[in-house]
This record gives C-alpha cells, sequence and structure tokens, in this order.
C-alpha cells in the first residue's frame, strides 16, 4: 500500500490513459468478488452451523465467525440419536438411486441422440418433442404419477424412483447428446462401414468412444438432478424409500428444531454437488449448453 | 437403407416407450382426472363432473391469489437475474485469469438441491439466530427484522433465495453469449472511437437478444415450478401470502387430497409452460435461419 503510494507521489500524474487501464482492471474482480461473497456466503454458513456447539447455535445475535468447533452435530446425524435417523442410510438411498438411474438414462440418452443426430429418423418433430419433455416440470406432473404408481404397486419402491428418474432425465441426456454427435466426424463410421462392420458394432467401436467426453458431462448433470430432486421423492415414495433430500425436512419437524444437525446433513448432502459445480463450468462455458444455439 | 432405418429406430425406441409410458400417460391421465370430483376417501370412486373442477378453481380466491404471487415473485427475481447476470458476465468477460476458478465457484448455488438452498436460506433469515439479522445489527445497528413471518419481507427473502441459486447459472449462460460476439467487430468498434456505452447498447447488446431470450425463458419455467424453498423458507406464510403456485398445487393435492382440482390445477401449468416451450423452440429456430 505504501510503496504504492509513494510510487505514485514520486510520478507524474497517471495519464488517463493508464488510469483507465486500471480502473478496467480491477472493477470486474470487485463485482465478481461481490457476487462470491453472495454466492458463497450461505455455504460458509452451512459449514459453520454444523461445527458450531449446539449452546453457541441458539445465541443472540448469531457469532458471524467461527468460535468453539466441535463434532457434536457431524456425529448425531451420521450415527443417529434420540431425535433423529442416522444419514447414513439416506445418502446410500440416494446414491443407490442416482446411480442406477443415471446410468439407464444415459444408455437409453445416448443410444436415442445417435438415432436422431445421424440417422435423422421422425424429422424435426420427433427430436423437438423429445426435447420439449424437459419443459414438463414433475411437479405438474406429480398428481397423475401418484395415481399411476397407486394403481401399479408402485408407491415408495427403488423401481419406481429408478425408472421416473431415468425417463425425466433422459431428454437432458438427448439434449446435451445431440451436439457431441453432429460434430463427431461421420468418416470413421463410413470407414467401418466399408470394412463391413455391422451398424450396432460401429455404434459401439467406433462412434461412443468419440463420444466419451459428452458422456461424463450427462453423467453429470443426470446425477445431480436425481441427487437433488425433491418432489418426487417425497410424494412417491418417502417411507420406506427415503432419499436425501426427504430426510432433511424431516429434522425440521422434529421436536425441537435441529439447527446444528440440519445444518451437518445438508452439508454432506451437498458434497457432490460442489464436487460437480467445477465440472459442470467447463461445459457450460464453452457455450454448448444450448443444443439449438451454438 | 431399409436396415439403416430400422437400426435407428429401434436405438431410439427404448427412450420414446419411456416418455410415452411416464410423459404421455400421466399427461392424458391428469387431463382425464381433471374432469373428476374425487371423494376424500379413496375407496369412493371418482365422479366425472366436467368442468365443475375448472369453474371452482377460477372462483377459488387462494388459486387467484397463488398465480399472483408467483407473478410477482416471477418479475421481481427476473429483472434482477437478467441484470444482476448481465453485470457478473460483462465482468466476467472482461478477466483473463482465474475464470475457470471463479465460475466453478459461482455455480456452487446452482448445483445445489433447492431443498438445501430452502434450509440455509430459512436459517440464514432466522430472526434470532440466522445470520442475517445479526449483520444488520452488529454492522449497521438496525433492529431484527422479522423476515419470514412478515410481508413483505417473507416474499424478498424468497425472491432473495431464487436470485441467489440461478443468478450465476444466467450469468455463465449469457458469458457463453458474449464470447460467440467476434473479437474484430468489438475491436473495430473501439478503433473508430465508439464510447463503451454506444458498443454495448448497437453491439453487444443486440447480439445478446437470443441468450437472454433462452435463459429468460428457462428462468420462467424454473419459477413456475418453484416449490421447495417457499415450502422452507416461508412455508407459505404468513398466512397464505407467500403462496406459490407449486405450493398451492401440493396442497391442493396431497393436503387437501382434491385431486381432481389439482389436476385441473397441473394441466392449466402445462399449458401455461407448453406455451412459454413453444416460444423457446420458435426462438430458437428463428436464430438458427438467421445464422
Amino acid at each position: 500500500m505504501s510503496a504504492q503510494q509513494t510510487s505514485l507521489v514520486g510520478m507524474k500524474r497517471p495519464s488517463r490513459r493508464a488510469l483507465r487501464n486500471r480502473i478496467k482492471k480491477t472493477v470486474p474482480w470487485m463485482i465478481i468478488s461481490a457476487f462470491l461473497v453472495f454466492a458463497l456466503f450461505p455455504v460458509y454458513w452451512i459449514i459453520l452451523i454444523a461445527f458450531r456447539p449446539r449452546g453457541d447455535i441458539f445465541q443472540y445475535p448469531a457469532a458471524l465467525l467461527p468460535t468453539n468447533m466441535s463434532l457434536d452435530n457431524i456425529r448425531y446425524v451420521w450415527f443417529g440419536s434420540e431425535t433423529n435417523d442416522p444419514v447414513i442410510g439416506f445418502l446410500g438411498t440416494s446414491l443407490v438411486i442416482s446411480v442406477t438411474a443415471s446410468v439407464i438414462a444415459i444408455a437409453f440418452g445416448v443410444c436415442c441422440a445417435y438415432a436422431l443426430g445421424r440417422f435423422r429418423i421422425g424429422g424435426n418433430f420427433l427430436s423437438v418433442w423429445i426435447l420439449s419433455q424437459r419443459f414438463l416440470p414433475p411437479i405438474a406432473l406429480v398428481v397423475p404419477l401418484y395415481l399411476m404408481f397407486r394403481e401399479l404397486g408402485l408407491l415408495d419402491t427403488y423401481l419406481g424412483l429408478i425408472i421416473l428418474y431415468a425417463t425425466f432425465t433422459i431428454p437432458i441426456v438427448v439434449w446435451l447428446m445431440l451436439g457431441y454427435v453432429e460434430s463427431a466426424p461421420r468418416e470413421l463410421e463410413e470407414a467401418a462401414y466399408v470394412d463391413g462392420a455391422g451398424y450396432w458394432t460401429t455404434f459401439v467401436r467406433v462412434a461412443l468412444p468419440v463420444l466419451k467426453p459428452g458422456l461424463s458431462v450427462a453423467a453429470v448433470f443426470t446425477f445431480i438432478f436425481i441427487w437433488n430432486e425433491y418432489v418426487l421423492a417425497y410424494q412417491l415414495a418417502g417411507d420406506d424409500v427415503a432419499t436425501i433430500t426427504v430426510y432433511l425436512p424431516r429434522l425440521r419437524s422434529a421436536i425441537a428444531e435441529l439447527y446444528g444437525e440440519i445444518a451437518a446433513a445438508s452439508l454432506l448432502s451437498v458434497l457432490p454437488a460442489i464436487l460437480f459445480a467445477g465440472m459442470m463450468q467447463r461445459f457450460l462455458v464453452r457455450g454448448l449448453a444450448f443444443g439449438g444455439l451454438k | 437403407m431399409r436396415g439403416q432405418t430400422k437400426f435407428a429406430w429401434s436405438m431410439a425406441a427404448p427412450s420414446i416407450i419411456a416418455l410415452i409410458a411416464l410423459g404421455i400417460v400421466p399427461l392424458v391421465w391428469m387431463v382425464w382426472t381433471a374432469f373428476q370430483a374425487f371423494s376424500p376417501n379413496p375407496t369412493l370412486p371418482p365422479q366425472f363432473i366436467g368442468l365443475g373442477n375448472f369453474e371452482s378453481l377460477t372462483s377459488d380466491p387462494q388459486f387467484l391469489g397463488s398465480l399472483k404471487i408467483t407473478a410477482i415473485v416471477l418479475v421481481a427475481a427476473l429483472f434482477l437475474q437478467l441484470v444482476l447476470g448481465f453485470i457478473l458476465a460483462l465482468a466476467l468477460y472482461a478477466i483473463e485469469r482465474g475464470r475457470a476458478l471463479v465460475v466453478s465457484l459461482l455455480l456452487i448455488p446452482t448445483a445445489i438441491a433447492p431443498i438445501v438452498a430452502g434450509i440455509v436460506w430459512w436459517m440464514l433469515f432466522n430472526a434470532r439466530f440466522g445470520a442475517i439479522n445479526s449483520i444488520l445489527l452488529q454492522w449497521f445497528g438496525v433492529d431484527p427484522v422479522n423476515w419470514t413471518i412478515e410481508m413483505p419481507t417473507a416474499l424478498i427473502a424468497i425472491v432473495v433465495a431464487v436470485v441467489w441459486q440461478w443468478t450465476p447459472f444466467v450469468a455463465i449462460i449469457l458469458l457463453g453469449g458474449l464470447t460467440t460476439i467476434p473479437r474484430d467487430v468489438l475491436d473495430a468498434a473501439k478503433i473508430d472511437g465508439a464510447p463503451a456505452r454506444r458498443v454495448l447498447r448497437y453491439i453487444i447488446l443486440p447480439m445478446m437478444r437470443p441468450f437472454f431470450l433462452v435463459v429468460g425463458l428457462l428462468m420462467i419455467i424454473e419459477i413456475v415450478r418453484l416449490y421447495e424453498l417457499p415450502f422452507f423458507i416461508t412455508q407459505g406464510g404468513p398466512g397464505n401470502e407467500t403462496v406459490v403456485a407449486g405450493v398451492y398445487l401440493f396442497k391442493l393435492a396431497f393436503s387437501f387430497f382434491d385431486l381432481g382440482r389439482a389436476s385441473m390445477m397441473s394441466v392449466f401449468l402445462v399449458i401455461s409452460l407448453s406455451i412459454v416451450a413453444a416460444l423457446y423452440m420458435r426462438l430458437v429456430a428463428d436464430k438458427k435461419s438467421a445464422a
């Protein structure tokens, strides 16, 4: 700071241009810093409360900086206590459902995207119809799905949630993969046909390896979508088969509001999202997020 | 040639069948139940009542109120998301180093589950143990505010949470749009001595129009389906003043067990959102033919 000041005093008045460049460099960082504080403060707060001893949580006004550290909240949530079930089973349920449904959605979706992108079946109508399914929010369909699942005996089952999530994420996979299929070179596949390879062999051996980076992006998106979903998980399941998002609100309806436990469980539940945010950014910045808009 | 078509259809078939079974069938079922009256007793069969549910909905002040509240949240949140998102996108565009790291940190709110976002903002806005009142008191000497149990602060709390969750996403999409503007156009404007304000007005904003439209429409869909944030932050209160459309739909279906009226409301929302989706597809098509 002082070095900067002396150099400014020693210099002639900085030229207008130099000043402008200075502003040009600092203003964006000021804006970005403000947004970073806004974006990350709630995450900081979850971490803070998760590690804060119970006595300190219920003090007024709340301390904004770390006070005493305690692993009690994490321990209660992890191993369970009189007031709450252990979180591990719910995390496990979420993991099983998210992974299984993602794998199914990606397998179905990439085949569908390949058929649409390479062979143009069903013309524009079919692609638009599949992509438009993305605009049907689960919340609008939850009533008929509830009635359907009640008739079919699929309420509160792993199978029910898995087929539901797999289906609802297929349009996301198709939407993400179409761009990759269309930009992948055709020549390799044509060479394979000339060599006598069948359509399926060509798809698996030649096309799929080229689509691999797209598949990992699709996996991240579908996993996060399913992991974070609450509405269907709560209304169509939530007793025998309860995911982590169903577990969290339960802590509030307990006798006392389990602030620390809620924070600790929330922290555990957002870890995958935080890990994957880093993977998502590479894809989104490239501007590919809008299949039709590249 | 025929083998090729057959192969392609067999590749697409599983997805198409799944989407029909769990997309179209429930949709048709929903339209059917929208014309029926359900008894709270599930053993009694529903009765066909024609447009009865529609009539009772349109004369239901709570339904109309929920649409009004959704509209208020929509206008306020969308405006803030687009303006703040664009400012953030311009700032991200201007920096050269560290962009990847900043973007992955900024994306955390969007990647967090809405239910967790609801929980954390509920904790932040808590009148006694929350961070916001603590900051207001310690830094500005402001007396505690009962954020979530008074109006209009309850609505403000919801808007803040929505803006927090989605503005970084909006900014990243707009940043993607900014990077499609050819550098030489901007450089030419600079050489001609055009002031930054006019470059923004006459070059950047027109080229960004499709990106604004697309991300704006995505946000409309997100806000119309809003459920978890108000459910956790205010639980619809005070009174029913923050019961958005999604929360009221759930009340109808799973608190009142009025599945007929809930279905009619779903039909209404799906039709509204279909119009939005059709608009989106048109706009994308326009952009494609223009390019």
